[in-house]
Protein backbone atom coordinates (compact mmCIF):
# COMPACT_ATOMS: atom_id res chain seq x y z
CA UNK A 1 0.00 0.00 0.00
CA UNK A 2 1.39 2.96 -1.41
CA UNK A 3 -0.05 5.27 2.10
CA UNK A 4 1.92 2.89 4.58
CA UNK A 5 5.05 4.42 2.82
CA UNK A 6 4.00 7.93 3.40
CA UNK A 7 5.96 10.17 6.50
CA UNK A 8 4.16 9.35 9.48
CA UNK A 9 2.71 12.43 10.18
CA UNK A 10 0.36 12.00 6.95
CA UNK A 11 -1.71 9.68 9.54
CA UNK A 12 -2.45 12.32 11.76
CA UNK A 13 -3.68 14.70 8.98
CA UNK A 14 -5.52 11.98 8.05
CA UNK A 15 -7.45 11.38 11.10
CA UNK A 16 -7.73 15.61 10.95
CA UNK A 17 -9.60 14.67 7.54
CA UNK A 18 -11.31 11.85 8.72
CA UNK A 19 -13.45 13.95 11.99
CA UNK A 20 -13.89 16.41 9.52
CA UNK A 21 -15.68 13.97 7.41
CA UNK A 22 -17.44 12.22 9.91
CA UNK A 23 -18.49 15.55 11.46
CA UNK A 24 -22.08 15.70 10.61
CA UNK A 25 -22.44 12.43 11.97
CA UNK A 26 -20.52 13.24 14.82
CA UNK A 27 -22.19 16.18 15.32
CA UNK A 28 -25.89 14.55 15.13
CA UNK A 29 -25.23 11.60 17.57
CA UNK A 30 -24.51 14.33 19.94
CA UNK A 31 -27.68 16.48 19.14
CA UNK A 32 -29.83 14.26 17.70
CA UNK A 33 -29.26 11.03 19.36
CA UNK A 34 -27.16 10.68 23.04
CA UNK A 35 -28.16 14.16 23.98
CA UNK A 36 -31.69 13.44 23.46
CA UNK A 37 -31.36 9.95 24.35
CA UNK A 38 -30.09 10.96 28.15
CA UNK A 39 -32.59 14.19 28.44
CA UNK A 40 -35.70 11.82 27.68
CA UNK A 41 -34.45 9.50 30.62
CA UNK A 42 -33.66 12.49 33.28
CA UNK A 43 -37.62 13.96 32.43
CA UNK A 44 -38.48 10.22 33.00
CA UNK A 45 -37.81 11.02 36.00
CA UNK A 46 -39.89 14.51 36.50
CA UNK A 47 -43.42 15.95 36.51
CA UNK A 48 -42.96 18.06 33.25
CA UNK A 49 -45.58 19.32 31.11
CA UNK A 50 -44.09 22.07 28.59
CA UNK A 51 -45.76 24.75 30.33
CA UNK A 52 -44.66 25.84 33.80
CA UNK A 53 -41.67 24.23 36.11
CA UNK A 54 -40.15 20.70 35.81
CA UNK A 55 -40.58 18.97 39.14
CA UNK A 56 -38.18 15.86 39.92
CA UNK A 57 -40.50 13.17 41.47
CA UNK A 58 -38.17 10.15 41.58
CA UNK A 59 -39.64 6.99 40.67
CA UNK A 60 -43.60 8.05 40.49
CA UNK A 61 -43.73 8.02 36.95
CA UNK A 62 -43.02 4.68 36.88
CA UNK A 63 -44.75 3.33 39.82
CA UNK A 64 -47.49 5.12 37.64
CA UNK A 65 -46.95 3.04 35.12
CA UNK A 66 -47.11 0.08 36.78
CA UNK A 67 -50.58 0.94 37.92
CA UNK A 68 -51.58 2.36 34.06
CA UNK A 69 -54.09 -0.36 33.35
CA UNK A 70 -54.28 1.28 29.42
CA UNK A 71 -50.43 1.47 29.34
CA UNK A 72 -50.24 -2.54 29.92
CA UNK A 73 -53.04 -2.85 27.42
CA UNK A 74 -51.18 -0.85 24.94
CA UNK A 75 -48.02 -3.05 25.85
CA UNK A 76 -49.80 -6.51 25.63
CA UNK A 77 -51.22 -5.22 22.48
CA UNK A 78 -47.77 -4.60 20.80
CA UNK A 79 -46.81 -8.05 22.06
CA UNK A 80 -49.44 -9.67 20.60
CA UNK A 81 -48.63 -7.85 17.31
CA UNK A 82 -45.33 -8.70 17.10
CA UNK A 83 -46.04 -12.14 18.01
CA UNK A 84 -48.60 -12.72 15.02
CA UNK A 85 -47.01 -10.30 12.54
CA UNK A 86 -42.83 -10.97 12.66
CA UNK A 87 -43.62 -15.31 11.99
CA UNK A 88 -46.23 -14.73 9.24
CA UNK A 89 -44.02 -11.94 7.83
CA UNK A 90 -41.10 -13.93 8.00
CA UNK A 91 -42.28 -16.82 6.28
CA UNK A 92 -44.58 -15.15 3.62
CA UNK A 93 -41.62 -12.69 2.44
CA UNK A 94 -39.49 -16.34 1.97
CA UNK A 95 -42.07 -18.32 0.50
CA UNK A 96 -42.73 -15.52 -2.05
CA UNK A 97 -38.56 -15.15 -2.49
CA UNK A 98 -38.12 -18.72 -2.73
CA UNK A 99 -41.13 -18.33 -5.72
CA UNK A 100 -39.43 -15.69 -7.70
CA UNK A 101 -35.70 -16.64 -6.91
CA UNK A 102 -35.28 -18.58 -10.38
CA UNK A 103 -35.12 -15.89 -13.39
CA UNK A 104 -38.15 -17.09 -15.83
CA UNK A 105 -39.83 -15.18 -18.19
CA UNK A 106 -41.30 -11.98 -17.11
CA UNK A 107 -39.43 -12.72 -13.43
CA UNK A 108 -38.44 -8.89 -13.24
CA UNK A 109 -41.68 -7.31 -13.64
CA UNK A 110 -43.24 -9.79 -10.96
CA UNK A 111 -41.02 -9.20 -8.72
CA UNK A 112 -41.73 -5.31 -9.84
CA UNK A 113 -44.96 -5.80 -8.85
CA UNK A 114 -44.95 -7.95 -5.71
CA UNK A 115 -42.74 -5.13 -4.68
CA UNK A 116 -45.15 -2.48 -5.44
CA UNK A 117 -47.26 -2.03 -2.40
CA UNK A 118 -44.05 -1.33 -0.34
CA UNK A 119 -43.96 1.80 -2.31
CA UNK A 120 -46.98 2.72 -0.52
CA UNK A 121 -46.61 5.36 2.53
CA UNK A 122 -48.72 3.98 5.41
CA UNK A 123 -51.24 6.98 5.37
CA UNK A 124 -51.77 5.83 1.88
CA UNK A 125 -52.20 2.19 3.15
CA UNK A 126 -54.56 3.39 5.91
CA UNK A 127 -56.74 5.28 3.39
CA UNK A 128 -56.68 2.20 1.19
CA UNK A 129 -57.56 0.24 3.90
CA UNK A 130 -60.12 2.19 5.23
CA UNK A 131 -62.19 1.50 2.32
CA UNK A 132 -60.94 -2.22 1.42
CA UNK A 133 -62.07 -3.23 5.18
CA UNK A 134 -64.55 -1.31 5.58
CA UNK A 135 -67.30 -3.88 7.04
CA UNK A 136 -70.37 -3.17 4.92
CA UNK A 137 -69.80 -1.87 1.24
CA UNK A 138 -65.37 -3.10 1.74
CA UNK A 139 -63.63 -4.59 -1.29
CA UNK A 140 -62.83 -7.92 0.53
CA UNK A 141 -66.49 -8.60 2.56
CA UNK A 142 -67.59 -8.11 -0.72
CA UNK A 143 -65.53 -10.58 -2.32
CA UNK A 144 -66.22 -12.75 0.61
CA UNK A 145 -69.48 -12.78 -0.27
CA UNK A 146 -69.04 -14.02 -3.60
CA UNK A 147 -68.12 -17.10 -1.97
CA UNK A 148 -71.18 -16.98 0.86
CA UNK A 149 -68.65 -16.08 3.68
CA UNK A 150 -69.99 -13.41 5.69
CA UNK A 151 -66.98 -11.13 6.53
CA UNK A 152 -65.97 -9.40 9.96
CA UNK A 153 -65.92 -6.02 10.82
CA UNK A 154 -62.28 -5.67 10.65
CA UNK A 155 -61.04 -2.59 11.82
CA UNK A 156 -64.52 -1.97 13.66
CA UNK A 157 -64.13 -5.27 15.77
CA UNK A 158 -62.39 -5.48 18.85
CA UNK A 159 -61.25 -9.60 17.39
CA UNK A 160 -60.36 -8.66 14.34
CA UNK A 161 -58.68 -5.10 14.23
CA UNK A 162 -55.42 -6.29 15.52
CA UNK A 163 -55.70 -9.09 12.78
CA UNK A 164 -56.46 -6.64 10.00
CA UNK A 165 -53.04 -4.86 10.96
CA UNK A 166 -51.11 -7.75 10.06
CA UNK A 167 -52.83 -8.50 7.29
CA UNK A 168 -51.51 -5.11 6.33
CA UNK A 169 -48.10 -5.54 7.14
CA UNK A 170 -48.34 -8.94 5.02
CA UNK A 171 -49.34 -6.58 1.87
CA UNK A 172 -45.84 -5.44 2.12
CA UNK A 173 -44.18 -8.34 2.01
CA UNK A 174 -42.08 -7.32 -1.04
CA UNK A 175 -39.27 -5.32 1.15
CA UNK A 176 -38.69 -8.44 3.10
CA UNK A 177 -38.83 -10.19 -0.12
CA UNK A 178 -36.24 -8.06 -1.77
CA UNK A 179 -33.62 -8.62 0.94
CA UNK A 180 -34.36 -12.60 1.21
CA UNK A 181 -33.74 -12.94 -2.88
CA UNK A 182 -30.33 -11.21 -2.21
CA UNK A 183 -29.45 -13.71 0.20
CA UNK A 184 -30.77 -16.46 -2.14
CA UNK A 185 -28.34 -15.36 -4.90
CA UNK A 186 -25.28 -15.47 -2.54
CA UNK A 187 -26.07 -19.22 -1.75
CA UNK A 188 -23.40 -20.93 -3.44
CA UNK A 189 -24.35 -23.26 -6.59
CA UNK A 190 -21.62 -25.81 -5.58
CA UNK A 191 -23.10 -26.46 -2.26
CA UNK A 192 -26.49 -27.01 -3.99
CA UNK A 193 -24.57 -29.28 -6.28
CA UNK A 194 -22.83 -31.15 -3.63
CA UNK A 195 -26.25 -32.07 -2.45
CA UNK A 196 -28.23 -32.96 -5.28
CA UNK A 197 -24.71 -35.70 -5.68
CA UNK A 198 -25.43 -36.91 -2.21
CA UNK A 199 -28.92 -37.73 -3.27
CA UNK A 200 -30.85 -35.27 -1.42
CA UNK A 201 -34.25 -34.00 -2.27
CA UNK A 202 -35.43 -30.52 -2.70
CA UNK A 203 -36.80 -30.16 0.81
CA UNK A 204 -33.58 -31.80 2.32
CA UNK A 205 -31.54 -28.87 0.36
CA UNK A 206 -33.98 -26.50 0.86
CA UNK A 207 -33.30 -27.42 5.08
CA UNK A 208 -30.00 -28.27 5.10
CA UNK A 209 -28.66 -26.21 2.81
CA UNK A 210 -30.24 -23.48 1.90
CA UNK A 211 -31.64 -22.39 5.27
CA UNK A 212 -28.55 -22.35 7.07
CA UNK A 213 -27.08 -20.32 4.33
CA UNK A 214 -29.51 -17.78 4.21
CA UNK A 215 -29.61 -17.66 8.21
CA UNK A 216 -27.84 -14.04 8.87
CA UNK A 217 -30.57 -12.64 6.53
CA UNK A 218 -33.54 -14.22 8.67
CA UNK A 219 -32.18 -12.91 11.65
CA UNK A 220 -31.39 -9.42 10.56
CA UNK A 221 -34.89 -8.91 8.71
CA UNK A 222 -36.06 -10.78 12.23
CA UNK A 223 -34.95 -7.56 14.37
CA UNK A 224 -35.61 -4.90 11.36
CA UNK A 225 -39.05 -6.03 11.78
CA UNK A 226 -39.19 -6.67 15.38
CA UNK A 227 -38.10 -2.50 15.64
CA UNK A 228 -40.48 -1.54 13.16
CA UNK A 229 -43.29 -3.50 15.03
CA UNK A 230 -42.55 -2.27 18.56
CA UNK A 231 -42.93 1.07 16.55
CA UNK A 232 -46.27 0.59 15.10
CA UNK A 233 -48.36 4.18 15.07
CA UNK A 234 -49.91 5.63 11.73
CA UNK A 235 -52.04 2.88 11.02
CA UNK A 236 -53.75 3.26 14.38
CA UNK A 237 -53.56 6.63 14.06
CA UNK A 238 -55.35 7.33 11.13
CA UNK A 239 -57.56 3.98 10.95
CA UNK A 240 -58.71 3.12 14.52
CA UNK A 241 -57.13 6.14 17.33
CA UNK A 242 -56.90 2.99 19.19
CA UNK A 243 -59.81 1.50 18.93
CA UNK A 244 -62.20 -0.25 19.29
CA UNK A 245 -61.91 -0.30 23.16
CA UNK A 246 -58.27 0.29 23.27
CA UNK A 247 -57.51 -3.04 20.74
CA UNK A 248 -55.07 -1.05 18.47
CA UNK A 249 -54.11 0.81 21.26
CA UNK A 250 -50.37 0.12 20.88
CA UNK A 251 -47.77 1.52 23.12
CA UNK A 252 -46.02 4.65 20.50
CA UNK A 253 -49.86 5.41 20.09
CA UNK A 254 -50.65 5.78 24.02
CA UNK A 255 -46.93 7.48 24.11
CA UNK A 256 -47.95 10.10 21.73
CA UNK A 257 -51.58 10.78 22.88
CA UNK A 258 -49.62 11.09 26.33
CA UNK A 259 -47.08 13.96 25.05
CA UNK A 260 -48.41 15.34 22.07
CA UNK A 261 -52.18 15.53 23.24
CA UNK A 262 -51.63 15.67 27.22
CA UNK A 263 -48.59 17.57 27.10
CA UNK A 264 -47.37 14.91 30.27
CA UNK A 265 -44.09 14.90 29.08
CA UNK A 266 -42.41 13.37 31.99
CA UNK A 267 -44.80 10.45 32.49
CA UNK A 268 -44.59 9.81 28.25
CA UNK A 269 -41.06 9.67 28.52
CA UNK A 270 -40.82 7.33 31.52
CA UNK A 271 -43.47 5.30 28.93
CA UNK A 272 -41.05 5.50 25.99
CA UNK A 273 -37.72 4.43 28.34
CA UNK A 274 -40.11 1.26 29.47
CA UNK A 275 -40.62 0.08 25.88
CA UNK A 276 -37.28 1.02 24.76
CA UNK A 277 -36.15 -1.37 27.93
CA UNK A 278 -38.62 -4.07 25.91
CA UNK A 279 -37.49 -3.44 22.76
CA UNK A 280 -33.66 -3.95 23.64
CA UNK A 281 -34.81 -7.33 25.93
CA UNK A 282 -36.58 -8.79 22.78
CA UNK A 283 -33.94 -8.14 20.13
CA UNK A 284 -31.08 -9.19 22.68
CA UNK A 285 -33.20 -12.19 23.07
CA UNK A 286 -33.50 -12.98 19.45
CA UNK A 287 -30.28 -12.14 19.08
CA UNK A 288 -28.98 -14.61 21.88
CA UNK A 289 -31.49 -17.49 19.83
CA UNK A 290 -30.20 -16.41 16.93
CA UNK A 291 -26.62 -17.00 17.54
CA UNK A 292 -27.49 -20.57 18.08
CA UNK A 293 -28.69 -21.30 14.74
CA UNK A 294 -27.22 -18.54 12.63
CA UNK A 295 -24.64 -20.17 10.47
CA UNK A 296 -21.62 -17.70 9.12
CA UNK A 297 -19.91 -18.67 5.80
CA UNK A 298 -17.49 -15.54 6.05
CA UNK A 299 -16.32 -13.25 8.94
CA UNK A 300 -17.73 -10.20 9.69
CA UNK A 301 -15.13 -8.50 7.80
CA UNK A 302 -17.37 -6.31 5.83
CA UNK B 1 -39.96 -37.18 -4.17
CA UNK B 2 -37.04 -39.02 -4.22
CA UNK B 3 -33.92 -38.29 -6.89
CA UNK B 4 -31.95 -40.55 -8.21
CA UNK B 5 -28.16 -40.27 -6.79
CA UNK B 6 -26.84 -39.60 -9.84
CA UNK B 7 -24.65 -36.68 -10.97
CA UNK B 8 -26.80 -33.93 -12.39
CA UNK B 9 -25.24 -31.45 -14.95
CA UNK B 10 -25.60 -27.46 -13.79
CA UNK B 11 -28.64 -26.51 -15.32
CA UNK B 12 -30.05 -29.67 -13.90
CA UNK B 13 -29.99 -27.76 -10.12
CA UNK B 14 -33.85 -26.32 -10.21
CA UNK B 15 -35.61 -29.64 -10.73
CA UNK B 16 -32.99 -32.86 -9.73
CA UNK B 17 -33.88 -35.93 -11.54
CA UNK B 18 -37.81 -36.17 -11.13
CA UNK B 19 -39.64 -37.60 -13.24
CA UNK B 20 -41.78 -35.45 -16.17
CA UNK B 21 -45.11 -35.48 -14.44
CA UNK B 22 -43.55 -34.54 -11.12
CA UNK B 23 -42.33 -31.23 -12.86
CA UNK B 24 -45.00 -30.34 -14.52
CA UNK B 25 -47.09 -30.48 -11.29
CA UNK B 26 -44.75 -28.70 -9.32
CA UNK B 27 -44.37 -25.42 -12.14
CA UNK B 28 -47.93 -25.53 -12.36
CA UNK B 29 -47.91 -25.31 -8.65
CA UNK B 30 -45.84 -22.41 -8.90
CA UNK B 31 -47.68 -20.48 -11.40
CA UNK B 32 -51.19 -21.07 -9.21
CA UNK B 33 -49.07 -19.60 -6.09
CA UNK B 34 -47.61 -16.75 -8.06
CA UNK B 35 -50.56 -15.71 -9.38
CA UNK B 36 -52.56 -15.43 -6.10
CA UNK B 37 -49.66 -13.87 -4.68
CA UNK B 38 -49.79 -11.22 -7.41
CA UNK B 39 -53.51 -10.78 -7.23
CA UNK B 40 -53.36 -10.27 -3.89
CA UNK B 41 -50.93 -6.95 -4.49
CA UNK B 42 -52.13 -6.13 -7.53
CA UNK B 43 -56.46 -6.44 -6.85
CA UNK B 44 -55.85 -3.30 -3.76
CA UNK B 45 -54.05 -1.03 -6.34
CA UNK B 46 -56.45 -1.75 -8.91
CA UNK B 47 -59.85 -1.00 -6.39
CA UNK B 48 -57.87 2.21 -5.74
CA UNK B 49 -57.51 3.32 -9.27
CA UNK B 50 -60.89 2.19 -10.69
CA UNK B 51 -62.68 3.76 -7.52
CA UNK B 52 -60.91 7.13 -8.24
CA UNK B 53 -62.43 7.30 -11.49
CA UNK B 54 -66.06 6.34 -10.47
CA UNK B 55 -69.06 7.77 -9.59
CA UNK B 56 -70.16 8.18 -6.60
CA UNK B 57 -73.24 6.31 -7.20
CA UNK B 58 -71.09 3.60 -8.77
CA UNK B 59 -69.16 3.08 -5.68
CA UNK B 60 -71.66 2.58 -3.66
CA UNK B 61 -73.22 -0.67 -5.75
CA UNK B 62 -74.25 -3.58 -3.71
CA UNK B 63 -71.85 -5.79 -6.39
CA UNK B 64 -68.23 -5.32 -6.88
CA UNK B 65 -67.23 -2.52 -9.30
CA UNK B 66 -64.27 -4.21 -11.20
CA UNK B 67 -64.20 -1.11 -13.79
CA UNK B 68 -65.26 2.59 -13.88
CA UNK B 69 -68.48 3.38 -15.93
CA UNK B 70 -68.65 5.99 -16.62
CA UNK B 71 -65.27 7.28 -16.20
CA UNK B 72 -65.30 10.64 -14.60
CA UNK B 73 -62.83 12.96 -13.45
CA UNK B 74 -65.19 14.41 -10.68
CA UNK B 75 -63.42 13.06 -7.70
CA UNK B 76 -59.92 14.72 -8.19
CA UNK B 77 -61.74 17.70 -8.79
CA UNK B 78 -63.76 17.38 -5.30
CA UNK B 79 -60.55 16.51 -3.62
CA UNK B 80 -58.79 19.68 -4.60
CA UNK B 81 -61.46 21.35 -3.28
CA UNK B 82 -61.91 19.77 -0.23
CA UNK B 83 -58.39 20.14 0.96
CA UNK B 84 -55.49 22.09 -0.66
CA UNK B 85 -53.43 19.11 -2.32
CA UNK B 86 -51.71 20.73 -4.83
CA UNK B 87 -49.96 23.35 -1.78
CA UNK B 88 -49.40 20.04 0.47
CA UNK B 89 -47.40 18.66 -2.86
CA UNK B 90 -45.77 21.58 -3.69
CA UNK B 91 -44.42 21.83 0.47
CA UNK B 92 -43.41 18.47 0.04
CA UNK B 93 -41.69 18.91 -3.08
CA UNK B 94 -39.97 22.64 -1.45
CA UNK B 95 -38.28 20.03 1.29
CA UNK B 96 -37.10 17.22 -1.20
CA UNK B 97 -35.45 19.55 -2.27
CA UNK B 98 -33.46 20.30 0.75
CA UNK B 99 -33.45 16.93 2.14
CA UNK B 100 -32.08 14.85 -0.98
CA UNK B 101 -29.12 16.67 -1.64
CA UNK B 102 -28.24 17.20 2.23
CA UNK B 103 -28.69 13.53 2.62
CA UNK B 104 -26.26 13.16 -0.12
CA UNK B 105 -23.50 14.95 0.96
CA UNK B 106 -23.60 14.45 4.27
CA UNK B 107 -24.09 10.76 4.31
CA UNK B 108 -21.24 10.29 1.41
CA UNK B 109 -18.76 12.32 3.52
CA UNK B 110 -19.65 10.08 6.89
CA UNK B 111 -19.17 7.23 4.76
CA UNK B 112 -15.68 8.53 3.16
CA UNK B 113 -14.47 8.76 6.70
CA UNK B 114 -15.41 5.16 7.10
CA UNK B 115 -14.46 3.45 3.89
CA UNK B 116 -11.09 5.27 3.01
CA UNK B 117 -9.64 7.01 5.71
CA UNK B 118 -8.05 5.28 8.60
CA UNK B 119 -7.81 6.47 12.07
CA UNK B 120 -8.13 5.57 15.63
CA UNK B 121 -11.61 4.29 16.80
CA UNK B 122 -13.00 4.22 13.50
CA UNK B 123 -14.50 0.32 13.61
CA UNK B 124 -15.87 0.80 16.64
CA UNK B 125 -17.54 3.79 16.09
CA UNK B 126 -18.47 2.24 12.79
CA UNK B 127 -20.28 -0.41 15.20
CA UNK B 128 -21.88 2.39 17.10
CA UNK B 129 -23.44 3.80 13.93
CA UNK B 130 -25.42 0.22 13.11
CA UNK B 131 -26.21 -0.27 16.42
CA UNK B 132 -28.22 3.19 16.04
CA UNK B 133 -30.10 2.16 13.23
CA UNK B 134 -31.75 -0.59 16.50
CA UNK B 135 -32.60 3.27 18.26
CA UNK B 136 -36.27 3.31 18.43
CA UNK B 137 -36.54 6.93 17.34
CA UNK B 138 -39.52 7.68 20.19
CA UNK B 139 -37.31 7.66 22.81
CA UNK B 140 -35.46 10.80 21.37
CA UNK B 141 -38.97 11.81 19.95
CA UNK B 142 -39.92 13.80 23.20
CA UNK B 143 -36.57 16.24 24.10
CA UNK B 144 -36.32 17.02 20.20
CA UNK B 145 -39.90 18.59 20.54
CA UNK B 146 -38.53 20.16 23.50
CA UNK B 147 -35.42 21.52 22.15
CA UNK B 148 -37.02 22.68 18.73
CA UNK B 149 -39.81 24.14 20.56
CA UNK B 150 -37.26 25.81 22.60
CA UNK B 151 -35.65 27.40 19.29
CA UNK B 152 -38.92 28.30 17.69
CA UNK B 153 -39.42 25.79 15.33
CA UNK B 154 -42.33 24.31 15.52
CA UNK B 155 -44.34 24.23 12.92
CA UNK B 156 -41.57 25.07 10.95
CA UNK B 157 -40.16 22.89 8.40
CA UNK B 158 -36.43 22.79 9.78
CA UNK B 159 -37.39 19.73 11.85
CA UNK B 160 -37.64 17.83 8.97
CA UNK B 161 -34.50 18.98 7.02
CA UNK B 162 -31.80 18.94 9.79
CA UNK B 163 -31.17 15.78 10.62
CA UNK B 164 -30.39 15.41 6.74
CA UNK B 165 -27.50 17.67 6.82
CA UNK B 166 -26.51 15.61 10.19
CA UNK B 167 -25.85 12.10 8.29
CA UNK B 168 -29.79 11.83 7.40
CA UNK B 169 -30.61 7.45 7.80
CA UNK B 170 -27.44 5.37 9.33
CA UNK B 171 -28.35 3.20 6.81
CA UNK B 172 -27.41 5.48 4.22
CA UNK B 173 -24.29 5.98 5.23
CA UNK B 174 -23.92 1.94 5.67
CA UNK B 175 -25.18 1.44 1.83
CA UNK B 176 -22.54 4.23 0.72
CA UNK B 177 -19.84 3.07 2.94
CA UNK B 178 -19.84 -0.85 1.40
CA UNK B 179 -20.04 0.63 -2.22
CA UNK B 180 -17.39 2.79 -1.20
CA UNK B 181 -15.01 0.00 0.28
CA UNK B 182 -15.12 -1.69 -3.06
CA UNK B 183 -13.11 0.63 -5.05
CA UNK B 184 -9.48 0.37 -5.65
CA UNK B 185 -7.42 2.23 -2.77
CA UNK B 186 -4.85 2.44 -5.74
CA UNK B 187 -7.03 5.16 -7.32
CA UNK B 188 -7.13 7.43 -4.56
CA UNK B 189 -3.18 6.63 -3.47
CA UNK B 190 -2.40 7.40 -6.75
CA UNK B 191 -4.56 11.09 -7.00
CA UNK B 192 -2.99 11.71 -2.97
CA UNK B 193 0.46 11.04 -4.47
CA UNK B 194 -0.10 13.64 -7.49
CA UNK B 195 -0.64 15.80 -4.95
CA UNK B 196 -4.48 15.98 -4.52
CA UNK B 197 -6.61 17.09 -1.37
CA UNK B 198 -8.71 14.90 0.12
CA UNK B 199 -11.37 16.65 -0.48
CA UNK B 200 -10.32 16.65 -4.15
CA UNK B 201 -10.13 12.81 -3.66
CA UNK B 202 -13.39 12.77 -2.32
CA UNK B 203 -15.20 14.68 -4.52
CA UNK B 204 -13.45 14.29 -8.12
CA UNK B 205 -12.50 11.01 -7.89
CA UNK B 206 -14.80 8.65 -5.31
CA UNK B 207 -17.78 10.39 -5.53
CA UNK B 208 -18.04 10.05 -9.43
CA UNK B 209 -18.01 6.79 -8.84
CA UNK B 210 -20.64 6.31 -6.50
CA UNK B 211 -23.42 7.23 -8.69
CA UNK B 212 -25.09 4.25 -8.94
CA UNK B 213 -25.18 4.17 -4.45
CA UNK B 214 -25.78 7.65 -4.72
CA UNK B 215 -28.76 7.25 -7.05
CA UNK B 216 -30.66 4.66 -4.85
CA UNK B 217 -29.84 6.72 -1.92
CA UNK B 218 -31.40 9.61 -3.39
CA UNK B 219 -34.52 7.44 -4.10
CA UNK B 220 -35.16 5.75 -0.85
CA UNK B 221 -34.61 8.95 0.70
CA UNK B 222 -37.22 11.01 -1.52
CA UNK B 223 -39.81 8.13 -0.96
CA UNK B 224 -39.38 8.00 2.76
CA UNK B 225 -39.56 11.98 2.96
CA UNK B 226 -42.82 11.41 0.89
CA UNK B 227 -44.32 8.99 3.09
CA UNK B 228 -43.21 10.13 6.66
CA UNK B 229 -46.18 10.69 8.29
CA UNK B 230 -44.86 10.82 12.00
CA UNK B 231 -42.07 13.90 11.57
CA UNK B 232 -44.39 16.20 10.19
CA UNK B 233 -47.13 15.10 12.40
CA UNK B 234 -45.78 15.76 14.97
CA UNK B 235 -43.80 19.28 13.84
CA UNK B 236 -46.12 20.87 11.92
CA UNK B 237 -49.88 22.65 12.82
CA UNK B 238 -50.68 25.15 9.94
CA UNK B 239 -52.50 24.03 7.22
CA UNK B 240 -50.30 26.12 4.89
CA UNK B 241 -47.05 24.01 5.99
CA UNK B 242 -48.60 20.27 5.76
CA UNK B 243 -46.95 18.08 3.61
CA UNK B 244 -48.69 15.54 1.38
CA UNK B 245 -49.33 12.72 3.42
CA UNK B 246 -50.39 14.59 6.40
CA UNK B 247 -52.45 16.46 4.52
CA UNK B 248 -54.26 13.02 3.42
CA UNK B 249 -54.95 12.07 7.34
CA UNK B 250 -57.12 15.44 7.76
CA UNK B 251 -58.74 15.24 4.77
CA UNK B 252 -59.78 11.23 6.37
CA UNK B 253 -60.66 13.03 9.82
CA UNK B 254 -63.05 16.09 8.45
CA UNK B 255 -64.60 14.36 5.74
CA UNK B 256 -64.73 10.53 6.02
CA UNK B 257 -67.48 10.53 4.14
CA UNK B 258 -66.81 11.72 0.86
CA UNK B 259 -65.06 8.06 0.29
CA UNK B 260 -64.31 8.01 -3.69
CA UNK B 261 -62.71 11.68 -3.20
CA UNK B 262 -60.33 10.91 -0.41
CA UNK B 263 -59.32 7.47 -3.02
CA UNK B 264 -58.98 9.88 -5.80
CA UNK B 265 -56.57 11.66 -3.46
CA UNK B 266 -54.54 8.59 -2.49
CA UNK B 267 -54.16 7.71 -6.32
CA UNK B 268 -52.48 11.05 -6.05
CA UNK B 269 -50.34 10.61 -3.49
CA UNK B 270 -49.08 7.20 -4.30
CA UNK B 271 -47.92 8.46 -7.54
CA UNK B 272 -44.82 10.13 -7.06
CA UNK B 273 -43.09 7.36 -5.25
CA UNK B 274 -44.30 4.74 -7.66
CA UNK B 275 -43.02 7.13 -11.30
CA UNK B 276 -39.96 7.32 -9.37
CA UNK B 277 -39.47 4.05 -8.64
CA UNK B 278 -40.21 2.97 -12.22
CA UNK B 279 -38.14 5.42 -13.69
CA UNK B 280 -35.15 4.47 -11.11
CA UNK B 281 -34.99 0.68 -11.92
CA UNK B 282 -32.32 0.28 -13.68
CA UNK B 283 -30.33 1.64 -11.44
CA UNK B 284 -31.48 -0.44 -8.58
CA UNK B 285 -28.31 -2.79 -7.99
CA UNK B 286 -28.74 -4.24 -11.28
CA UNK B 287 -28.64 -8.45 -11.73
CA UNK B 288 -29.40 -8.53 -7.70
CA UNK B 289 -32.45 -8.20 -6.83
CA UNK B 290 -34.96 -7.35 -9.73
CA UNK B 291 -33.44 -7.93 -12.98
CA UNK B 292 -32.85 -11.11 -11.73
CA UNK B 293 -29.94 -12.20 -14.75
CA UNK B 294 -27.94 -13.31 -12.02
CA UNK B 295 -29.02 -17.38 -10.71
Amino acid sequence: MLTALMPRTNRGRETMMALVFASPWFVGMAVLVVGPFFMALYYSFTDYRIMGDTQWIGLANYRELLEDDRFIKSLKNTAYFTALSIPLSLIASLAVALLVSKPFRGSTLVRTTIYLPSLFGGVFVAALASQVFSGNYGLANRLLAYVHIQGPQWLASPEWSKPTFVILGLWGVGAGMVLFLAALQSVPVHLIEAAIVDGANSLQRFWNVTLPMISPAILFQTILLLIASFQVFTLTYVLTSGGPADSTLFTVYYIYQLSFQKFDMGYASAASWVLLLFTFATTALVLLIGSRYVHYEFDGAN
Amino acid sequence: MQSSPTVSPLSDVVTGNRSRAQRRLRSVGRAFALTVVILLCLLPVWYLLSTSFMTRDQFFQPDVQWYPDPFTLENFRRAFRIVPLDRYAWNTLQIELVVVPATLISASMVAYAFARLRWPGRDKLFLVLLATLMLPPQVTLIPLYVIFRHLGWIDTWIPLMLPAFLGGNPFYIFLIRQFMKGIPAELSDAARLDGAGELRVFWSIILPLCKPVLAAVAIFTFIATWNDFFNPLVYLQSEAKKTFALGLSSFTSQYGTDVTALLAATTLGVLPPILLFAFALRYFVEGITFSGTKG
